[in-house]
C-alpha cells in the first residue's frame, strides 16, 4: 500500500542550528506511528513540519502522494493535537470541536451531529481529569484528517489517566483506521500504542521498527539504552560462524545473529537485557561467575546488581 | 482565608486610596452641595437648579452633542487603533519599532492648545487638507472641517489614539501564538484567524481602550472649544462658561451629569467585558 506520509532527506535548522538532519521516513496508511526520543531530538520539529507549522530547510514531505512544499497549513489534510492543547478559551467545548467544521462551511445539522458523536461516544462527564485532552483530540479528529498528528498531548496527566487515554486513543485509531503520528519522549507510551516507532536522537532517525524489534534488536547503542533497561558491554567480534557472531565482551562470551557488514575483529557492543540473564548456582570451579552484589525488591521483580571480572551489571 | 491575610492588601491599598479617593469624594460632596444650593429666597436646599436644567431642551441638546461626539470619537479611534496595534506588533526591526512608538506618542508631546490650533490651520477652508483634496484628481471640496463636529472628532481621534493603541497592543501580546497555530491547523486562513481567534481574544483590551477613550473624549474641553469655535457645545464647555458667569450651582449640576455619563459608559463597557470573560471561563 502507498504510504500516507513520506519524508525524504528532511532537514531543519534554526539560525544555522541543525535540529533535524536528513530524516527519511515512510509512514503507512492507517498505522499508529510514534516518534520517540529525548527532548530536543527534533521529534516535535519533525511533526510541526508535517503539519505545516514549520517549513523544512531541506528535503521534502509528501502526504498521500502530494508534495506538501508550498501547501499552507490550513490546506493540509492533517490535524494536530498540541502538547499544550491550545483549546480556544473564548469558545465553549462545542464551538471548539466545531471550529474546523464551521470553517469548511459544513451544514449546521451535520456539525451538531458530528460534534455530538464526539462527545457522546466518550463519556466526558464521567471522568475527573483529562477532559481537556479529550476535547483537544475531538477537535482534531472530528475533521477526519488523513493524518492525525499528536504532540505529547497526554504529558500533563497522571500515570493512571495517561494509560486510560492511551487505550482510548488506540481504540479511536483502530475504529477510524486513521494514520496517527504520535510524538513522545515516553518510551512506555510509545511501546503501548504504536504499530511502529521511529527513535530519534540529535536530529537523526536512529531506527524504525515495531516495538518488539526495537527492544529485542536495537540497531544502535542509543536505541538499546533509550528503550528499556539494558546492560551495554563493549567488546569485539571474535568469529563469524553459520550466520552467528561470536563476541567476546568484558571477559564474557556471547552469541548473536550476524548482520551484513560484520567483520571479525570489529568492535562490538553487547546489549544484555536484565530479564535475559538467568541466575544459576555457581559452578564449582568458580569460572565465568558474576556474583550478586546487591538486590533491590521492586514488587513484581527483584533488581540484582551483579559483579565480577571488572564488570558491574545493574 | 484568614482575617489577617485579608486585611493586609487593604492596608497596602490604604495610602493610594486616601490620595485618590479622599479629594474625589470631598469634591463630589462639595459639587452636590452647590447643585442643591439655597434658593434665591434663602430657603433650601432644593432641586430647583436640577429641575430647571433637566426641563430645558437646550440642556438635552448639549448632552446629546457630548454623547454623540464621545461615541463617534471612541468608535473611530478604535477602528484606527486596532490595525495600528497589529501593524506595530509586526515590526521586527527594533529601531523601526521604537520609531513607531515615538510617532504613536507624538500627539502627547505637544500642548493640547498648540495641537488644537495646529489642526485648525490644517483643516481650515483653505488649509492643507482642503488644498490637498482640491489638488487631487477628483478635485474634491472644499469641505467645512472646522467650527463643526467633524473637526473636533478628527482632532480628538488624533490625541486619543495612543490611549487606545496601548491596551490593544497589551491584549494582543497576551495571546499565545499557539492559538493562531491551532486555528490555522484547523483550516483557518489569515483572515479567519484574525476574525475568529485573535480579535475575540483581544476584546478585553479593546474594551479597556474604549473606556479610556470615551471617558477622555466626553470630558474634553480645549479641543471642542478651539475646533468647535463656540459652535460645538459640549457639557465641559458649559461647565466652564457657567463658572465664569458665577453660575456655580448650574456648573455643579452639569459637572455631575458629565460624571454620570462617564461612569455610566464605564459600567456598560465593564458589563460587556465581564460577559466575554464569563464566556472564557465556561
Amino acid at each position: 500500500m502507498q504510504p500516507d506520509v513520506v519524508l525524504s532527506r528532511v532537514e531543519k535548522s534554526f539560525a544555522g542550528d541543525a535540529v533535524v538532519r536528513g530524516v527519511d521516513l515512510a509512514i503507512r496508511r492507517g498505522e499508529f506511528f510514534s516518534l520517540l526520543g529525548p527532548s530536543g531530538c527534533g521529534k516535535t520539529t519533525t511533526l510541526r513540519m508535517i503539519a505545516g507549522l514549520e517549513a523544512p530547510t531541506g528535503g521534502s514531505i509528501s502526504i498521500r502522494g502530494v508534495d506538501m512544499a508550498g501547501v499552507p497549513i490550513e490546506r493540509r489534510p492533517t490535524n494536530l493535537v498540541f502538547q499544550k492543547l491550545a483549546l480556544f478559551p473564548h469558545l465553549d467545548v462545542f464551538d471548539n470541536i466545531a471550529f474546523g467544521l464551521k470553517l469548511r462551511k459544513t451544514p449546521a445539522p451535520e456539525i451538531r451531529r458530528r460534534v455530538a458523536e464526539m462527545l457522546d461516544t466518550r463519556s466526558v462527564a464521567s471522568l475527573s481529569g483529562g477532559q481537556q485532552q479529550r476535547v483537544a483530540i475531538a477537535r482534531a479528529v472530528v475533521n477526519e484528517p488523513a493524518v492525525l498528528l499528536l504532540d505529547e498531548p497526554l504529558g500533563a496527566l497522571d500515570l493512571k489517566l495517561q494509560t486510560h487515554l492511551q487505550e482510548e486513543l488506540r481504540q479511536i485509531q483502530r475504529a477510524l483506521e486513521m494514520t496517527f503520528v504520535y510524538v513522545t519522549h515516553n518510551q512506555a507510551e510509545a511501546m503501548a500504542m504504536s504499530d511502529r516507532i521511529g527513535v530519534m536522537n540529535a536530529g537523526r532517525l536512529e531506527q524504525v521498527g515495531a516495538p518488539a524489534d526495537l527492544y529485542l534488536r536495537p540497531a544502535t547503542r542509543f536505541v538499546a539504552s533509550f528503550i528499556g533497561q539494558t546492560n551495554l558491554i563493549d567488546g569485539r567480534i571474535d568469529a563469524i560462524e553459520d550466520g552467528k557472531l561470536r563476541i567476546e565482551a568484558g571477559g564474557l562470551r556471547f552469541v548473536a545473529d550476524a548482520h551484513a557488514g560484520a567483520t571479525v575483529g570489529a568492535p562490538a557492543t553487547v546489549s544484555l537485557r536484565p530479564e535475559q540473564i538467568r541466575l544459576t548456582k555457581a559452578r564449582d570451579d568458580g569460572s565465568d561467575a558474576l556474583v550478586i552484589a546487591d538486590a533491590t525488591f521492586m514488587g513484581a521483580s527483584v533488581n540484582y546488581r551483579l559483579q565480577g571480572r571488572g564488570l558491574t551489571l545493574p | 482565608m484568614s482575617a489577617s491575610t485579608n486585611t493586609k492588601p487593604l492596608l497596602l491599598l490604604a495610602p493610594s486610596a486616601l490620595v485618590v479617593m479622599a479629594p474625589f469624594v470631598a469634591s463630589l460632596v462639595i459639587l452636590a452641595a452647590y447643585s442643591v444650593d439655597y434658593g434665591p429666597n434663602g430657603v433650601g436646599p432644593d432641586l430647583t437648579i436640577w429641575r430647571n436644567f433637566l426641563s430645558d431642551g437646550y440642556s438635552w441638546s448639549v448632552i446629546a452633542t457630548s454623547l454623540r461626539l464621545a461615541a463617534s470619537v471612541t468608535l473611530i479611534t478604535l477602528l484606527v487603533a486596532y490595525p495600528t496595534a497589529c501593524a506595530i506588533l509586526r515590526i521586527r526591526n527594533p529601531l523601526l519599532s521604537a520609531i513607531a512608538y515615538v510617532i504613536l506618542f507624538s500627539p502627547l508631546l505637544m500642548s493640547v492648545v498648540v495641537r488644537s490650533y495646529g489642526w485648525l490651520l490644517l483643516l481650515a477652508d483653505r488649509g492643507f487638507v482642503n488644498s490637498l483634496l482640491a489638488a487631487s484628481p477628483f478635485g474634491l471640496g472644499p469641505y467645512r472641517l472646522i467650527y463643526n463636529e467633524t473637526g473636533v472628532v478628527i482632532a480628538l481621534v488624533h490625541i486619543l489614539l495612543p490611549f487606545a493603541v496601548l491596551p490593544i497592543i497589551g491584549a494582543l501580546l497576551q495571546i499565545p501564538p499557539i492559538y493562531r497555530e491551532a486555528a490555522a491547523d484547523l483550516g483557518a486562513g489569515p483572515a479567519a484567524i484574525v476574525w475568529k481567534v485573535t480579535f475575540p481574544l483581544s476584546l478585553p483590551g479593546v474594551i479597556v481602550a474604549a473606556e479610556i477613550v470615551f471617558a477622555l473624549a466626553v470630558s474634553a474641553f480645549v479641543t471642542p472649544s478651539v475646533l468647535g469655535g463656540g459652535r460645538v457645545l459640549v457639557l465641559s464647555r458649559l461647565v466652564y462658561e457657567n463658572i465664569g458667569n458665577v453660575q456655580w450651582g448650574l456648573a455643579a449640576v452639569q459637572a455631575l451629569i458629565l460624571l454620570a455619563i462617564a461612569v455610566g459608559a464605564l459600567l456598560i463597557l465593564e458589563r460587556f467585558n465581564r460577559s466575554t470573560f464569563a464566556k472564557r471561563a465556561g
